[in-house]
C-alpha cells in the first residue's frame, strides 16, 4: 500500500536509525513529497541553524503517487536549508530513484548529522544500512552510481548521490540520479557535501498496493492520452525541452550576455533543430528517453561530437543548458552547450545557477571589474567558449581564486569582489535568475521574485500566459476549483490579472510536486494539461484516498504557507534585497534591447509591480507590510501551532 | 462562411491581429490570411512547410493538432494561433 | 499439434525503447495488483552509461527449455494464444524452469512459493497496449523478421540518399 511507506529518521553522526509509519491525518494535510517535506523540515530544523551544520536536517522524499499508475510518477524531492540563499532549500528531479525508494519500503528520509568519514547509506527492503564510501568519495556522479553497483553487486541499484562539486561545498551543487536527472537549484548536493554523505543507495522488490487496480489501468490509459496528445508534448518528444529555448529566444525572451541583451543573434547553432540533428548522428533515430512511466519522453542521448570530450556519452541538453551555456554567456556553438551539459552532469552541479554567474563575472570583466589578474589568466570575455568551459571546471574544483570565490554563489561573491559588482548579479533571494529575461512579461516577473526557493520558473511560473490564449480558455483554467471572477487578459504584457495566475501556478505546482508528478503532465505548458479537477481521481484509484478538488487546493495552501513559516523565520522581509520577494534594480531600469517589436523597450514597472505583489500576498492570507501568513491564515489551515512535532 | 483569425503578436511582428477569412478548413483559412498577411508564412511554417512545433492552432478554443490544417471550420467559428513561449 | 499460422508473439523492437518502464509498472498491476517490477513479467534491461535499454520478456519457445525441465509437466503450450503456459495447481515450486531459461524469463515470487512467466494478458498485452513508442509489439510471428528487415533497408536506404546528395553537391 502507497500509504504504509514510512520515515526514516538518520543520524549520521551517531548511526542511530528509526523509522516510523507516516500517519494517514498526516497524509491528509500534507500528501507527501514536497508538502511533507516542508513540513519536516519546519520541525526538524532549529532556526538560524548554519545550512553546513550537522544540525541541518537533508530531507529525500518521494511523492503521494511516486511508482502507482499517474504518468509520469518519478519525482525525488529534496529539501533542507540552503547553503546557497540560507531560505528554504528545495529540488526536484525525475528519474528511477524515487519509485526504487518506495519500493525499498520508505517515503521520506530525514537525514541529521555528520559522518566523521565519507559514507553512504544503502537502503534495500526496509533496512537501512550507513557503509563507508572511501572508494566512492571523488567519484564523478555515474562512476559513483557504477562504482556502488558493482559493490552492492546489483546493477538495479538507484542512487541519489552528490558528485565532486557537492563534496567541495559549491553552494549550488546538485543532488543527482542516473546520467542526468538533477535535483538542481539551492545546493543539496553541497548539504550532502558537508555530512560527508556521498550517495543514497536504494533497491525494493516491495509490493506497492494499487487500491483499485483495474480502474487504475484504465484510468490512466486516458491520463497518458490527455498527456502526449497535446501539441506541446508531442514537440517536446521530438526536440526536448530546447524547443522551449528556441522559440523564446526568437521571439526576445532570454537574457544574453548577462542582461545586457534579451536575444541571442547568430544562434544556428544551439537551435534546437540542431541538437535533434547531433543526437540523430551520434546516437540514432530512436534517441528520447522518459523518466519513470513518463510518455512524453523528453530526454535526448548523445554523444560530444567533437572536442576534448569527443565521444563521451551523456543525456539532454537542456533549455535551461542553451541558457547557461550559449546565450547568457554570449556563445553560439552547440559544442560548447554539450560540453558544458556533461561537465556539470559529471561534477553534479547546478548549471542555471553556474551559467548565470559566469556570465556575471564575464560582465564584470568587461566593466573592468574583474581583471584578468582576478580571472588566473582567463580572457573571460563574451562569447569565450574555451573561457566558459574552463570557469566550470575552475569552479567545481574551486581551484583557482575566481573559481573559488563564484563556487560561494553570487551573494557572497559580490562581497568579496566587491566594488559595485553586486548591481549586476540578476538574481532574487540570493539565488541566480535562469537564462529567461521576464522585463516584457509582468507575470514571470512576479513568479520569479516571489518563488519560494529564489528566482526560479518552477514554483509558480503562469508560462501559458504567453501564449495569447482566447480569455475563455484561461477562465476555465483560472477559476477552478476556486471561483474566480477578476480580470485575466491573454496579453501578456498586461499587469491586471496577473498575481491570481502566478497564485493558482503556484498551489498547482505545489500539489503536483506533493504528488510526485511531473510538471510537465499537468497545466504547465499546456493548457489542457490535468489539474486540480483530474487528480483526485488518480488520488483515488491508486491510493483510496478521496479528496475534492477544493480540499487538494487547501492541502496546497497549507504547504506552500509551511514552506513561506520557513523562510520567514529565517529572515525574508518583502523588500530586502537579499532575501525579499523583490526583483533587482535592472529589471526596472534597463529597457530590452532585442526582440520582437512589443518587447523592444520593455521593463518592468516597479509601482505596478509591487501593487501586483500586494495582491498576490493578499490571495495568500499574507501581509502586505512583513509578507508572513497571518495568524487567521494559519489557523483556517491548521497550521497555527507550528512546529508540532507530530512526524 | 466567415471565421475569425486571431494571431498572437510574435506572429505579426508584435500586433496582435484578428482578421476574417472564408475557408473550410484551417488551411483554407490561413491560405487567406496569408494572402493578406504574407509576413506571417515564415513565423508559422518550418523548413518542410510544416506548422512549426511551437506553434499550436485552436478551433474554437480547441487544439486542432494533429491534423490541423485539414481540420474543418464552418461559419461563425473562430481560428486561435498560439504559441508556446513560455519564457525560457 | 501445430502453431497457428497467424498465432502472435511479444515483438520487441529495443532501440524504439525509451527505457521509461511503463511496461513494467502496468505488466505487475495487471497480473498481481500492485506497483513491483520484481513481479513484472516484462523487464528492461539497461546499460544507462550508454544509453542502451533493452526490454526482456518471454519468447514463447516452440521447444521451450522450461517445459522440458519441469519434472511434473506443468508447463505447456497453448497453441491456440501461442504461449507458453503453468498450471501452478501442478507447479511444485522446484524452480528448475527459472534455472534453465536462456533469457530470464521465468520469474519466481518468494511469498507465493510460485514461478511467474508471461501469458501475454490472454490476448490483449498490457506493456504494448501502454507503449506508445511501439518497442513492445503484439504482431503475427512471422511477420518479426519482415520489420527487421525494413529496418536495416532504412539505414541503407538513408546512406544511398546522402552519397547521392554528395555527389549531387560535386557535380554542383
Amino acid at each position: 500500500m502507497a500509504l504504509s511507506r514510512r520515515v526514516a529518521y538518520i543520524d549520521l553522526s551517531t548511526g542511530k536509525i528509526e523509522t516510523k509509519p507516516i500517519p494517514v491525518e498526516i497524509r491528509k494535510k500534507f500528501l507527501g513529497g514536497r508538502g511533507l517535506d516542508a513540513y519536516l523540515l519546519y520541525n526538524h530544523c532549529p532556526p538560524g541553524v548554519d545550512a553546513f551544520s550537522p544540525e541541518n536536517p537533508l530531507i529525500v522524499s518521494a511523492g503521494l503517487l511516486v511508482g502507482t499508475l499517474a504518468s509520469a510518477t518519478s519525482r525525488t524531492h529534496t529539501m533542507a536549508k540552503s547553503p546557497l540563499t540560507g531560505l528554504l532549500g528545495s529540488c526536484n528531479m525525475g528519474g528511477f530513484f524515487s519509485p526504487e525508494l518506495r519500493w525499498a519500503g520508505f517515503d521520506h528520509l530525514v537525514i541529521k548529522g555528520k559522518a566523521d568519514k565519507p559514507v553512504y547509506i544503502w537502503i534495500h527492503n526496509g533496512e537501512i544500512e550507513i557503509r563507508d564510501a572511501k572508494n566512492l568519495w571523488g567519484k564523478s556522479v555515474t562512476d559513483a552510481q557504477w562504482a556502488v553497483r558493482e559493490e552492492l553487486g546489483d546493477p538495479d541499484v538507484k542512487c541519489l548521490v552528490c558528485g565532486p562539486a557537492g563534496e567541495k561545498l559549491v553552494r549550488y551543487a546538485n543532488v543527482m540520479t542516473g546520467v542526468k536527472n538533477a535535483g538542481g537549484r539551492t545546493g543539496m548536493g553541497a548539504v550532502m557535501g558537508s555530512k560527508n554523505l556521498k550517495l543514497i543507495a536504494v533497491r525494493g522488490t516491495m509490493d506497492i498496493k494499487i487500491a483499485y487496480p483495474k480502474e487504475a489501468l484504465e484510468f490512466n490509459k486516458r491520463f497518458i492520452e490527455q498527456i502526449t496528445t497535446a501539441k506541446v508534448n508531442q514537440t517536446m518528444g521530438i526536440l526536448g525541452t530546447p524547443f522551449i529555448w528556441g522559440a523564446t529566444n526568437s521571439w526576445g525572451g532570454v537574457r544574453v550576455n548577462n542582461f545586457q541583451y534579451n536575444q541571442l543573434l547568430f544562434a544556428d547553432d544551439v537551435e534546437p533543430e540542431r541538437f535533434h540533428e547531433i543526437s540523430n548522428e551520434t546516437f540514432g533515430k530512436y534517441h528520447m528517453a522518459g523518466c519513470f512511466a513518463c510518455q512524453v519522453h523528453c530526454r535526448a542521448r548523445y554523444r560530444i561530437p567533437d572536442g576534448p570530450y569527443k565521444g563521451c556519452y551523456d543525456e539532454g541538453p537542456e533549455y535551461t543548458t542553451q541558457g547557461a551555456f550559449a546565450s547568457e554567456v554570449g556563445c553560439t556553438s552547440a559544442l560548447t552547450v554539450l560540453t558544458g551539459n556533461y561537465l556539470c552532469n559529471q561534477y553534479g552541479v547546478d548549471w542555471l545557477e553556474l551559467g548565470s554567474l559566469i556570465s556575471w563575472a564575464m560582465e564584470l570583466y568587461e566593466k573592468g571589474i574583474l581583471t584578468i589578474k582576478d580571472t588566473g589568466g582567463i580572457d573571460l570575455r563574451f562569447g569565450n567558449d574555451e573561457a566558459v568551459i574552463e570557469m566550470i571546471k575552475h569552479v567545481c574544483e574551486r581551484d583557482t581564486w575566481l573559481g573559488d570565490v563564484l563556487a560561494e554563489g553570487g551573494l557572497r561573491a559580490a562581497e568579496i569582489i566587491g566594488k559595485d559588482s553586486e548591481q549586476y548579479l540578476i538574481h532574487v533571494k540570493g539565488m541566480q535568475n535562469l537564462h529567461s529575461d521576464e522585463r516584457a512579461t509582468p507575470a514571470l516577473a512576479l513568479n520569479i521574485a516571489t518563488a519560494s526557493r529564489g528566482s526560479d520558473h518552477l514554483r509558480s511560473r503562469p508560462a501559458i500566459d504567453l501564449y495569447h490564449l482566447p480569455e475563455p480558455v484561461l477562465r476555465k483554467i483560472y477559476s477552478s476549483p476556486i471561483p474566480y471572477d477578476g480580470p485575466l487578459s491573454s496579453d501578456f504584457r498586461e499587469y491586471a490579472g496577473k498575481p491570481w495566475q502566478v497564485f493558482w501556478q503556484e498551489q498547482c505546482f505545489m500539489a503536483v510536486d506533493c504528488l510526485g508528478i511531473c510538471k510537465y503532465h499537468t497545466t504547465f505548458l499546456g493548457a489542457t494539461l490535468p489539474n486540480f479537477e483530474d487528480w483526485p481521481k488518480v488520488i483515488y484509484y491508486n491510493t483510496g484516498l478521496e479528496f475534492t478538488p477544493q480540499e487538494l487546493w487547501t492541502i496546497a495552501e497549507r504547504c506552500n504557507n509551511m514552506e513561506r513559516l520557513f523562510n520567514i523565520r529565517e529572515g525574508l522581509t518583502p523588500d530586502d534585497p537579499h532575501k525579499g520577494d523583490i526583483l533587482v534594480d535592472r529589471y526596472f531600469n534597463e529597457p530590452a534591447k532585442r526582440g520582437a517589436p512589443d518587447v523592444i523597450g520593455a521593463r518592468i514597472d516597479r509601482e505596478k509591480f509591487l501593487k501586483m505583489r500586494a495582491e498576490f500576498y493578499r490571495y495568500h492570507g499574507w501581509d502586505e507590510k512583513t509578507g508572513a501568513p497571518t495568524e487567521e491564515t494559519l489557523k483556517r489551515l491548521g497550521i497555527d501551532n507550528e512546529p508540532s512535532h507530530l512526524l | 462562411m466567415s471565421v475569425k483569425v486571431f494571431v498572437h503578436p510574435f506572429l505579426n511582428n508584435g500586433k496582435e491581429l484578428e482578421v476574417e477569412v472564408k475557408g473550410s478548413t484551417v488551411g483554407e483559412c490561413i491560405r487567406e490570411l496569408l494572402k493578406v498577411h504574407p509576413q506571417i508564412e515564415e513565423k508559422l511554417f518550418d523548413k518542410n512547410k510544416k506548422i512549426r512545433g511551437y506553434i499550436d492552432i485552436l478551433v474554437n478554443s480547441k487544439s486542432a493538432f494533429p491534423k490541423e490544417l485539414a481540420h474543418p471550420v464552418s461559419d461563425g467559428d473562430t481560428i486561435n494561433l498560439i504559441v508556446f513561449l513560455s519564457g525560457g | 499439434m501445430h502453431e497457428k499460422a497467424n498465432a502472435k508473439a511479444l515483438v520487441i523492437n529495443y532501440e524504439k525503447c525509451t527505457g521509461c518502464r511503463l511496461c513494467e509498472l502496468v505488466c505487475s498491476v495487471y497480473h498481481n495488483g500492485v506497483s513491483n517490477p520484481a513481479k513484472a513479467r516484462i523487464k528492461v534491461e539497461k546499460w544507462e552509461w550508454e544509453g542502451l535499454y533493452i526490454p526482456m520478456s518471454c519468447r514463447q519457445c516452440i521447444d521451450a527449455p522450461c517445459m522440458n525441465v519441469c519434472p511434473v509437466r506443468a508447463i505447456s503450450r497453448d497453441e491456440e494464444l501461442g504461449r507458453v503456459v503453468v498450471d501452478h495447481n501442478v507447479c511444485i515450486g522446484c524452480r528448475s524452469c527459472v534455472a534453465v531459461c536462456p533469457f530470464g524469463a521465468m520469474g519466481f515470487d518468494p511469498a507465493e512459493r510460485k514461478v511467474f512467466k508471461c501469458d501475454l494478458c490472454d490476448g490483449d498485452p498490457q506493456c504494448v497496449r501502454f507503449c506508445d513508442e511501439k518497442a513492445v509489439n503484439y504482431t503475427e510471428v512471422s511477420r518479426e523478421s519482415l520489420f527487421r528487415k525494413r529496418d536495416a533497408a532504412e539505414k541503407i536506404a538513408q546512406a544511398h540518399k546522402k552519397s547521392t546528395e554528395l555527389i549531387s553537391e560535386m557535380l554542383d
